[in-house]
């Protein structure tokens, strides 16, 4: 059994990728209505739903998820439930995987093509992704420590520059008094999806104690969700975000290193987003693999590598039609409201099971 | 006869001997027993004893002594240096060995600053004496196995029966007795017995001759093997982190300890790193540096008619050549060839154009840091590790690097070392 620190992690990991892809530009639509209060909200809502799924997963400590569904759903739900996870999970990871190829291809090696970079991400990815959960953890591990520097560098350098026009952040910032609307709640409350992949790793975690966490990852997550608002107003310009697609690689274009031998931030932040990405992408396809598992559908040496290839040639044959970055965020959107219908679902099932446990 | 199959040899000796009261046979090799042991505590004795009860009894005294009747479990103890005493139709053997090896002496690998000096010794029992006047404790075990059908090699096992894992232990245990090869000689050959998978790059058991470091480790709860005839125990589970601990660390004060350790981790990155980032960033995208910086590198590489990589592996290849050879040399030629190596061809090198002034300062700074990790399996995977990083950054330039890295990193958190995680934080 490993501390509860991995499952913070996990989140801190849901939080950093998604801020930076899909997501901005969402938000970033409805900066003159209630964006910013909506993302407050969310942060609230998300707090709530971590404290209430915690609760619940406290009870399992140790157990696999099919072990904790098993005895209260029938067999049948349960698999067509992780099967729909699955291609969740897997859907997942492969847009963001597209995305982050695109935005490589175009920030750093234009010159190399993009179809031979997603082979490359795609085959670690899939080896990576087969290793065991305690590996995957042990690596988000590291991975994650390794970023927060640069994270804390980033905020440094945005609080520092004296370019930064104090009037948009404020002006910003009066946007508030406005009503929050449903689809930026449901894109901030993504931003802190990361709780939902306890239910992949719950085996080999210990119970957490969320009321005592709280705070921190309340604070935490209410800092993030500052910088990851006010950063790109700040270098952008409240008017100014609107045409841009790539809001935070801009954004960070415009941050130098003055005293450095590399002087470009941005260069040193896609190279660390790309790893982070990347892991994300192997949780994600780590957590598809764990799920057909679950389902029983993944015994045996022979079948893993079925699946395998079966994932790859998939991935594949979805690349070519994933390349427009207007098709992948109109599938984005379709995929946070399908995602959000079965998250709620996936905490009222495992509602259901604490509640079946409770009088014994 | 007895033992048939040790005859043939001109060091198995058979003596016979007869006082007024009764007579006795020594059965021994010559080359691994004491001979004057032999004669003062075996011969003196019998002629000076009037009954065989009494000479038993006397040999019983000894701490090694016991009873044998199987033929093939004596030549077992010939072999480890008993001496076999016949007397009255029963065979009891009694241990005369004679190890040749040296007195305790200075390690010479694992060089600290302060600290105690002493190295373990290839007579497992100097070893065992220099631990266990350190490790005072009740709950120190001791377990003896061999490895080698051939060479049986005794091992020694040692853990704090409190503090080591259960679960280490036995997985360590199924493991030496899984062991099926004729010759174990050294701790380097038992880990590669014991690891198995011959891909395998990094030391999953951590190599030490200095009984301090055993300790410790001891302490901390792991399992030590000590190995007859090598001064290098080994230590399990180990972890990645473990590597870079010098015994220079405990000695300081906290602050600058750390300080060293975060050096070694620097260190680690730059000899990881540098050689593929500067292929990367020479041939891929000059447009990271600054521009003073690139205009520099690219005014250094003017003369260079080849592409970075080619430029690198050369140097690298060479500082390889130069590391090899100055081990193998005798100590008076070395320093001839590490003035020729370092000083004439690096200089040579760039005077011609054949490679870069920049590329030098890599290589050397590269070289540098490979030897601030302190433990020398480590430096010797690092050193191997290198190279496909090296080739990721020429096919993929930065990214090669970063996928080369994760992978690297998954590689090494799949990894575990006696059923622990190799590579786990804290």
């Amino acid at each position: 059994m490993l501390q509860i620190r991995y499952y913070y992690f996990l989140l801190y990991l849901n939080f950093i990728v998604c801020m930076i892809e899909f997501t901005p530009k969402l938000i970033y639509s409805g900066r003159y209505t209630g964006s910013l209060s909506s993302l407050m909200l969310a942060l609230f809502v998300t707090c709530l739903m971590i404290i209430l799924f915690e609760r619940q997963m406290n009870r399992f400590s140790g157990q696999s998820i099919a072990q904790i569904m098993s005895g209260t759903l029938a067999r049948f739900v349960q698999k067509s439930l992780f099967l729909c996870y699955f291609v969740l999970t897997y859907g997942a990871g492969l847009i963001f995987l597209i995305s982050y190829t695109q935005i490589i291809h175009r920030f750093i090696c234009p010159d190399m093509s993009s179809g031979l970079l997603f082979a490359v991400f795609l085959v670690l990815v899939l080896f990576a992704s087969l290793l065991a959960s305690k590996s995957i953890l042990f690596m988000l591990e590291i991975i994650v420590i390794f970023q927060i520097p640069f994270m804390m560098i980033m905020i440094l350098l945005f609080l520092l520059d004296s370019n930064i026009q104090v009037d948009f952040l404020l002006e910003a910032a009066t946007y508030i008094r406005h009503w929050p609307a449903y689809q930026m709640i449901a894109a901030g409350a993504f931003l802190f999806n990361g709780y939902m992949s306890r239910l992949v790793f719950n085996e080999h975690l210990v119970s957490s104690k969320p009321k005592k966490q709280l705070p921190v990852v309340f604070i935490i997550g209410l800092l993030l969700l500052l910088a990851y608002y006010f950063i790109p107003i700040g270098y952008l310009g409240l008017a100014g975000i609107d045409s841009d697609n790539d809001v935070w690689f801009t954004a960070t274009n415009s941050m130098r290193l003055p005293h450095f031998f590399i002087e470009r931030y941005l260069v040193v932040f896609l190279m660390i987003q790309l790893g982070v990405s990347l892991m994300f992408v192997i949780v994600c396809c780590h957590s598809s693999l764990q799920f057909l598992k679950q389902a029983n559908l993944l015994n045996g040496g022979k079948i893993k590598w079925i699946w395998v290839s079966l994932l790859l040639v998939l991935s594949c044959a979805l690349w070519p039609y994933m390349g427009e970055s207007a098709i992948r965020n109109s599938f984005f959107s379709w995929f946070l409201n399908v995602k959000l219908v079965f998250d709620i679902l996936m905490v009222l099932a495992v509602l259901c099971c604490a509640r079946r446990i409770k009088p014994a | 006869m007895r033992f048939e199959g040790l005859t043939k040899n001109e060091d198995f000796l058979k003596r016979e001997f007869d006082n007024r009261y009764f007579s006795i046979c020594l059965y021994y090799l010559s080359t691994v027993c004491n001979e004057d042991d032999i004669f003062d505590k075996l011969i003196s004795p019998f002629y000076l004893s009037s009954s065989s009860d009494d000479y038993v009894k006397y040999l019983r005294s000894f701490p090694n002594c016991s009873l044998h009747t199987g033929d093939d479990e004596g030549t077992e103890r010939l072999l480890d240096g008993f001496v076999m005493v016949a007397l009255n139709g029963s065979m009891l053997s009694v241990r005369m060995k004679d190890f040749k090896s040296r007195s305790v002496s200075e390690s010479t690998e694992e060089n600290v600053l302060q600290g105690p000096k002493d190295g373990l010794n290839e007579d497992i029992h100097t070893s065992m004496n220099l631990i266990r006047n350190r490790y005072k404790s009740e709950s120190l075990r001791m377990e003896s196995h061999s490895a080698g059908s051939k060479s049986k090699i005794k091992l020694m096992l040692l853990f704090d029966e409190q503090l080591a894992d259960a679960h280490a232990l036995s997985e360590l245990k199924e493991k030496l007795s899984h062991i099926h090869v004729d010759l174990i000689q050294s701790a380097g050959q038992l880990q590669k017995n014991l690891i198995k998978s011959r891909f395998n790059l990094f030391p999953l058991f951590l190599t030490t001759e200095r009984p301090d470091r055993v300790v410790k480790n001891l302490a901390e709860g792991k399992i030590v093997i000590l190995i007859e005839g090598s001064s290098w125990a080994l230590i399990g589970p180990a972890a990645f982190f473990d590597f870079f601990k010098s015994m220079d660390d405990p000695v300081q004060m906290p602050v600058i300890g750390q300080f060293m350790l975060f050096i070694r981790y620097v260190a680690l990155v730059i000899t990881l790193v540098l050689p593929a980032l500067y292929i990367a960033i020479i041939s891929y995208s000059p447009d990271l540096l600054k521009v003073q910086f690139a205009l520099l590198v690219a005014g250094s590489r003017m003369s260079v008619p080849f592409p970075s990589y080619v430029e690198i592996m050369f140097m690298l290849i060479m500082t390889e050549f130069l590391i090899e050879a100055s081990i193998r040399l005798p100590k008076t030629i070395s320093p001839t060839a590490t003035t020729v190596g370092g000083l004439i061809l690096g200089q040579a090198a760039t005077e011609a154009g054949l490679v870069a002034e920049v590329m030098i300062i890599v290589i050397s700074a590269v070289a540098i840091s490979n030897f601030v990790i302190p433990v020398n399996s480590m430096h010797q995977a690092i050193r191997v590790i290198r190279y496909p990083l090296i080739i990721l950054a020429s096919f993929l330039g930065t990214i090669g690097v970063v996928l080369g890295l994760l992978a690297l990193i998954a590689y090494l958190c799949n990894l575990r070392s006696l059923g622990k995680p190799y590579m786990k934080l804290l």
